[in-house]
């Protein structure tokens, strides 16, 4: 009874996880459709959105402050790519208990539905660029046969997501300066995390200060699968998948307790 | 109960539902959390302790604040108790948050599949129960239509006709009943009244005396968050009206549309508007003078004062004006065994259209109404439409031109 108190309650399991997977479908797909139905473009913003990002980065760091990384652009692309993941969904799941109250009003619906379908949701967009990255790769450098590892990275991803995600939510619930904390957080981890430079330029005491954030990790590993065309190292490997197991395991624990009695505090 | 009790579905243990209070207002801030002094200590149930079994229809009555709806989110599992248990053996499939979680931006029918889904089932199943869901809703026509051009009670029609088509086995209601036109409510009764008989557990709260009386076979009284009294629906329900004749009571519902609560001490005998050379009427002009009169007896001879409060709001319920006689000569009303009490505005400058009045006489602390009436009339006003807004008092424009000024910059 208390393992399957996340999921829905009482009916035999399988159809429980069934049930859960629809309900996220439903979800995403709801909110996808919502977010780009009346847009002419459709989804096309979806994409339109990183490319402005890297056109504009790409400009100043190889015409006005050139870096000297050789194919910049993909360079930059295939670390951008897994940090707006990154930053988008810790924002969206941490505001989607608050979001998302209608959620957590439904007898019977697991109370994780509302932070997964706002972390998938913000995969879709992932998704949406990933074909322009290809290209890019297709037109430059070619594509490694590690890039098909890819998937394996983003479960990583996800799992740090979900675990930063669900600790802020929790806390989120109760103080709503949470959600700005977050935002902010955020923003400021653009540039503690090696998306638009390289981690060997910096110094050594700030290179050590950078291994501590496991979003280095996840975008050096990017990097190794999907440009050098060869597996991360092990460091670079715990480094992501460590933190992002133990914060999983915390931020599911967490928010499996405080959860019990959100509706008490929205 | 004439035939044997089915295995318990839902079971309360002497449970206990505590809240704490943010006084200041600021839930959810650093600085509510800071300032502790300011909070308040409430039990919205204390010591509650029921058995339902499958098949059985159980109404969950008392004043507002009572606590009934702190139960069903615990029978929902919604949230824990403080103190006690809840045992639930089936899986709820609940009418708790009727049209929340709508999506304006989606069609009727992409809306009813989440919802569906929302309630228990899977996509394929929610797919296959579309056609009965729209049939019910008598929403076929327009069901590829986007939900933001859906009327209130479309939506509302919509989301009851989903939740009632998921093959419930336990049905929670939370005064979902009270929306919607007659002849749809009337629908959901009789929908519901068919799976009770199918078989399905129902647990319900509601206002509406005579929904319960119809729907529920046992009824529990709850008061200040304790079980006043549970037995059969005519027992409980009678002497539940019985103590309410000297109490508040539930709101009764009004031949016009509108809604009806009070103790009935002092009791509102008629209401009217009048122009200014005192005759009723029921449409004035805008900016003319309007009395509104109303004409009470008292009924409980201990009471000696009372207040009066009018408010006019249009149909969307953004009130316009709203004066107590607090706000006026009168301080507090002294009671006669009748009389009449009476508000003049002497410009009433509102934009045409229907205004609905609610008027009150209420207990001189205002703790209570005597006898309060949402929506007890509507006037219409009369005059030229000026566009949006909701005053139109007397206005002018002026304007002057001038000779050219070098050098007088643009207005930025």
């Amino acid at each position: 009874m208390r393992a399957a108190g996340l999921l829905a309650g009482g009916s035999p399991q399988r159809r429980a996880v069934r049930h859960g997977l629809d309900l996220v479908v439903q979800l995403v797909r709801d909110e996808f459709q919502v977010r780009y139905r009346r847009a002419l473009f459709g989804w096309l913003w979806a994409v339109a959105q990183p490319l402005l990002r890297l056109a504009v980065l790409s400009f100043v760091f190889t015409q006005l402050v050139p870096l000297g990384v050789p194919d910049y652009p993909v360079f930059l692309f295939s670390g951008l790519l897994v940090w707006s993941w990154f930053a988008s969904g810790v924002v969206s799941v941490t505001a989607s208990a608050v979001q998302r109250q209608d959620l957590l009003l439904r007898p019977g619906v697991t109370r994780l539905a509302g932070p997964l379908a706002a972390v998938l949701t913000d995969l879709l967009d992932l998704l949406a660029a990933l074909p322009v990255l290809l290209v890019f790769l297709l037109l430059g450098p070619g594509i490694p046969w590690t890039a098909l590892l890819l998937p394996v990275l983003l479960l990583a991803v996800l799992a740090l997501i979900l675990g930063v995600g669900l600790l802020c939510c929790a806390v989120n619930v109760r103080l709503r300066d949470a959600q700005q904390v977050v935002s902010f957080g955020v923003l400021l981890g653009f540039y503690l995390t090696p998306v638009f430079y390289q981690v060997e330029t910096l110094p050594e005491n700030l290179q050590s200060l950078l291994a501590l954030n496991p979003m280095t990790s996840a975008v050096v590993a990017s990097r190794s699968l999907l440009l050098e065309g060869r597996l991360p190292e092990l460091g670079t490997v715990t480094g992501i998948v460590l933190p992002a197991v133990v914060s999983l395991m915390a931020g599911l624990w967490v928010y499996d307790r405080t959860s019990r009695t959100f509706v008490d505090h929205l | 109960m004439t035939h044997p009790p089915g295995p318990l579905v839902l079971s309360a243990d002497r449970v206990g539902k505590h809240y704490r209070r943010d006084m200041t207002g600021r839930t959810g801030s650093l600085r509510g959390l800071i300032e502790r002094r300011s909070r308040q200590d409430l039990w919205a149930l204390r010591d509650v302790s029921m058995d339902i079994h499958a098949g059985e229809s159980v109404g969950l009555i008392g004043r507002n604040g009572s606590g009934k709806s702190t139960l069903l989110r615990l029978f929902a599992g919604l949230t824990v108790p403080t103190t006690g248990t809840i045992l639930r053996a089936a899986p709820v499939r609940g009418l708790l948050t009727l049209g929340d979680g709508q999506k304006g931006e989606l069609t009727g029918e992409e809306n009813a599949l989440t919802g569906a889904v929302l309630a228990g089932l899977t996509r394929a199943e929610a797919r296959r129960r579309l056609p009965r869901v729209a049939a019910f809703a008598e929403l076929e026509d327009v069901l590829d239509q986007p939900l933001r051009t859906y009327s209130d009670g479309m939506r509302l029609r919509l989301a009851f006709a989903v939740s009632v088509h998921v093959d419930p086995t336990l049905l929670l209601i939370d005064e979902v009943l009270a929306v919607g036109d007659v002849r749809f409510q009337e629908k959901c009764l009789a929908h519901l009244e068919a799976l009770v008989e199918e078989g399905c557990t129902v647990v319900l709260t509601s206002h509406y005396l005579d929904q319960v009386r119809r729907l529920c076979r046992q009824v529990v009284w709850l008061e200040q968050g304790r079980v006043r009294e549970a037995g059969p629906a005519h027992d409980v329900l009678d002497s539940f009206s019985a103590a309410m004749g000297t109490d508040v009571g539930v709101p009764e519902p009004l031949p016009g549309g509108g809604l009806r609560l009070g103790t009935g001490q002092v009791e509102l005998t008629s209401i009217d508007v009048l122009d200014a050379a005192g005759r009723p009427v029921g449409l004035v002009r805008s900016g003319s003078s309007v009395t509104v009169r109303l004409a009470y007896v008292a009924r409980d001879p201990s009471v000696s004062h009372l207040h009066a409060a009018v408010s006019l709001h249009d149909a969307s319920g953004r009130v316009a004006l709203e004066i107590p006689t607090e706000q006026g000569d009168l301080v507090r009303v002294p009671v006669g065994r009748s009389g009449e009490v009476a508000l003049t505005v002497d410009r009433l400058d509102l934009v045409a259209g229907p205004w609905h009045l609610d008027v009150g006489l209420f207990e001189p602390q205002w703790s209570r109404p005597y006898d309060y009436r949402w929506k007890a009339l509507t006037l219409f006003v009369d005059g030229r439409s000026t566009g949006r807004g909701m005053l139109s008092p007397p206005v002018r424009w002026g304007s002057s031109s001038g000779p050219d000024v070098a050098g007088v910059g643009r207005l930025s």
